[in-house]
C-alpha cells in the first residue's frame, strides 16, 4: 500500500506496481493508475496550492476536470509545463511535480500577507491605488503586480516543436458524449445495430459512476468487453468534446497518455473534428458546492470526489471526516468510507431528518438534522467545524479533520447550450417512442435511487430521426442490468422523475419551421 | 460549420464554398431606371428567415447551387443546381 492514507485497493490502482514521484522537491510513492492529486491525498498531502490573490492554502476538491485549486507545475525533460491539473494528470514513474504561485514555499509563503491586507485590497486591484507618484507605477508597481500576477510561470525559452499536436477528422453515424452506464449501454446497442459509433469520454477509462459500486463492475466489463468486439465503435478515451458547431461538426481533444505518448514520437495531443449524423450526449451531473465562510480550506471537498478516491483509488481522503449534504445521494461516500473502516465524525444536513439519515444512524454516526455549517476552523488543514442549528438556538463544535459537501446535482448542459438543444424541462410527459429497456437501463443508475432523489445519470437525444429510432429500438435484446428495481416511494419519485426527464423530442440545432428535407441527387 | 449537400459532391464542408450572394435578386430590365438597379446592387434584407442564396463550389464540382437556408438555425432545406435539376448534367 503506498502511502498511509491508502486503506484498501481501488478499482483502477495497481498496488504490485509501485510508482516514485516528487511533489515539491518531497520523495513520494504512489500506484501505477494513479492521478497526481490520489497519490498526494494517499500521502496524507492535503495543502497542494495557493489561491490567487490572497495567497491561501488550496487542497484538492474533486476527483475529475472539475476540479478548481489543484493546479501545479510539471517539470519534465523538456522544461517546465505550468497550470496541469493534478486530479487528471496520470502518474508516471519520476513525475516531478511543484506547487505554484508560492515564494519561498508552499506551506511558507511570504505572499501571503496579501490575506492580512484583505480589508484594504477591494476586488481585483483599484487603477487608480497606483497612480502616484507618477515615477512609482514603471519601477515599482508594475513589475510588483506582474510577478504577482498569474498561477502559473511560462519558461522564457521554448524549445522548437518541444511537444507537438496534430488534428484528425473523424466520421460517424452517431456520437456518444460521456462513457459511463447510459453512453456504454447506448454505445453497444446502437454500435450492434449497425451503425458506426464514436464514444468520447474525459476520464482515462470508461465506467464513470460504475466504478463507484461494485455491484456494477461485472455489467461494466462485459459491456467494454462487447464494445471491443463490435468493429463499428471507436472508444476515444481522454477525450473531451469541446464543442458543437452545427451541422453535426463536433470538436473534441485527446490527451495521450504517457505510453502513448512515447509510441507516436512525443505527440501530447490531438484534435478530433468529427462528423456526426446524430449526437447523444449522456454527458452526466456535477456535484455543486456550498457556499459558507472556510469552505476553501484544504480538506473541505465534496463527497462524490471522496467517494471517487475512495473506490477508483482505494484512498480515504481523511481519517475522521465529516458530511455536510443536503441530498440523500452525498451519504454514499459516507456509507463507502464506514465499509472501509473509516469512522465518520458527523453528519450536518439542513433538512429535519430523511432516509439516509436514519440510515447512518444505524451506523452509529452522529446526525444534526436541521443544521448547517457556521464556519471551518483550520488554515491549513481543517480542525474542527462549527455547527449552527436552524433555528438558531444552538452552536457547538465537532472535531474532524475533512469536510464532505454536496450540494446535489447539476446536469452537465455545456453541450446542449452549444449545439443550440434545450434540455427536456422536468415534468414533460415521456415519449411513447422510447425503448422502454433503455428507460429501465437508466433508472438503474449506479447511484442508487433507493437513496436518490435526483438522478445522476441522464441522457438525452438532440437528434433522432425516426430511422435512427426505429433501428434503436429493434435491438433490445441487450440483457438487462444486474440489480433488481428498487421500491419504495422515494425510488418510485425518483423513477418518476427520471423517465420524465430522459426523452427529448427530436430537434435539429434549435427549432426550424420545417423537417430537413434531402437533395434529390440519387 | 455549415455542411452542404451538393448534389454532385455528396455533402461538404462550407470552407470548399465560396458565396455567391442573395439569390432571390433578379437583375431588372436595361430600361428600368437607376432607382431599381440601385436597389437591385445595394439593397439587401437581413431575414430571420429560409433564405434562398447562390453557393460556389469552387473546391469540388465549380457548379453554382442554389441553397435555401435558415438564417437563424442554418438548417438547410434544399440545394439545387442553378441550371435545374442535376439529373440532365450527369449524361455528358
Amino acid at each position: 500500500m503506498a502511502g498511509p492514507s491508502r486503506i484498501t485497493s481501488g478499482v483502477l490502482t495497481d498496488a504490485a506496481r509501485p510508482l516514485r514521484f516528487r511533489f515539491d522537491g518531497r520523495e513520494l510513492q504512489g500506484l501505477t493508475g494513479d492521478t497526481l492529486a490520489s497519490a498526494l491525498l494517499a500521502n496524507g498531502v492535503r495543502q497542494v496550492a495557493r489561491s490567487f490573490k490572497y495567497h491561501r492554502p488550496r487542497g484538492i476538491v474533486a476527483a475529475g476536470a472539475e476540479e478548481p485549486c489543484a493546479l501545479v507545475d510539471v517539470i519534465g525533460a523538456r522544461g517546465r509545463e505550468p497550470n496541469q491539473l493534478a486530479t487528471t494528470l496520470p502518474l508516471h514513474e519520476g513525475l516531478n511535480a511543484e506547487s505554484q504561485n508560492r515564494w519561498p514555499t508552499l506551506r511558507f509563503d511570504l505572499r501571503a500577507i496579501a490575506d492580512r491586507l484583505a480589508g484594504f485590497l477591494p476586488a481585483g486591484f483599484y487603477y487608480k491605488t497606483f497612480m502616484s507618484p507618477g515615477w512609482a507605477w514603471e519601477r515599482v508597481y508594475e513589475p510588483l503586480i506582474r510577478r504577482a500576477a498569474g498561477l502559473g510561470r511560462l519558461e522564457a525559452v521554448v524549445p522548437p516543436h518541444a511537444d507537438p499536436a496534430e488534428t484528425v477528422h473523424d466520421h460517424a453515424d452517431i456520437l456518444v458524449v460521456g462513457a459511463g452506464a447510459c453512453g456504454l449501454a447506448a454505445a453497444q446497442r446502437l454500435a450492434a445495430s449497425g451503425l458506426r459509433v464514436i464514444l468520447a469520454e474525459q476520464d482515462a477509462v470508461p465506467g464513470a459512476g460504475t466504478m463507484l459500486d461494485a455491484r456494477w463492475s461485472a455489467w461494466r466489463e462485459s459491456v467494454c468487453t462487447a464494445l471491443t468486439r463490435l468493429p463499428t465503435v471507436r472508444p476515444l478515451m481522454r477525450t473531451a468534446v469541446l464543442g458543437a458547431y452545427g451541422h453535426g461538426v463536433f470538436g473534441a481533444l485527446e490527451t495521450l497518455s504517457p505510453e502513448e505518448r512515447s509510441r507516436f514520437g512525443g505527440l501530447r495531443e490531438r484534435l478530433h473534428v468529427i462528423r456526426a449524423r446524430r449526437v447523444l450526449l449522456a454527458t452526466g451531473a456535477l456535484e455543486r458546492l456550498i457556499a459558507f465562510p472556510g469552505n476553501d480550506v484544504p480538506g473541505v471537498m465534496l463527497a462524490g470526489g471522496a467517494l471517487a478516491y475512495l473506490k477508483r483509488y482505494g484512498v480515504a481522503v481523511g481519517r475522521r471526516p465529516a458530511l455536510f449534504a443536503n441530498n440523500d445521494e452525498a451519504y454514499e461516500a459516507l456509507f463507502a468510507l464506514a465499509g472501509a473502516g473509516v469512522h465518520c465524525a458527523g453528519v450536518i444536513d439542513p433538512r429535519p431528518d430523511s432516509g439516509a439519515a436514519a440510515h447512518a444512524r444505524a451506523l452509529g454516526v452522529a446526525v444534526h438534522g436541521a443544521a448547517m455549517v457556521g464556519a471551518v476552523q483550520g488554515r491549513r488543514a481543517v480542525q474542527a467545524i462549527t455547527i449552527a442549528e436552524l433555528d438558531g438556538q444552538r452552536r457547538f463544535v465537532l472535531e474532524a479533520d475533512s469536510l464532505l459537501i454536496s450540494g446535489g446535482h447539476s446536469s452537465v448542459r455545456h453541450s446542449n447550450g452549444a449545439s443550440r438543444s434545450t434540455p427536456s424541462p422536468p415534468g414533460l410527459t415521456p415519449r411513447p417512442a422510447a425503448s422502454p429497456a433503455l428507460r429501465a437501463e437508466c433508472s438503474a443508475s449506479p447511484l442508487r435511487p433507493v437513496m436518490a432523489k435526483r438522478p445522476r445519470v441522464r441522457w438525452r437525444w438532440i437528434s433522432a430521426g425516426p430511422p435512427l429510432r426505429r433501428r434503436f429500438r429493434a435491438c433490445r435484446s441487450i440483457p438487462r442490468s444486474p440489480r433488481s428495481r428498487p421500491s419504495g416511494k422515494c425510488a418510485r419519485r425518483a423513477r418518476r422523475s427520471l423517465t420524465c426527464r430522459t426523452m427529448l423530442p427530436p430537434r435539429m440545432y434549435g427549432s426550424p419551421p420545417a423537417k430537413a428535407t434531402s437533395i434529390s441527387s440519387t | 460549420m455549415l455542411r452542404i449537400p451538393c448534389p454532385w459532391c455528396g455533402v461538404r464542408d462550407e470552407s470548399e464554398f465560396r458565396y455567391r450572394g442573395d439569390a432571390s435578386r433578379n437583375r431588372p430590365a436595361a430600361e428600368a431606371g437607376p432607382e431599381a438597379f440601385t436597389a437591385y446592387v445595394y439593397e439587401r434584407d437581413n431575414p430571420r428567415d429560409w433564405h434562398s442564396e447562390w453557393w460556389l463550389h469552387v473546391a469540388g464540382c465549380r457548379r453554382l447551387l442554389k441553397v435555401v437556408r435558415h438564417t437563424l438555425t442554418h438548417e438547410i432545406r434544399s440545394v439545387e443546381a442553378a441550371s435545374g435539376r442535376p439529373g440532365a448534367e450527369r449524361a455528358h
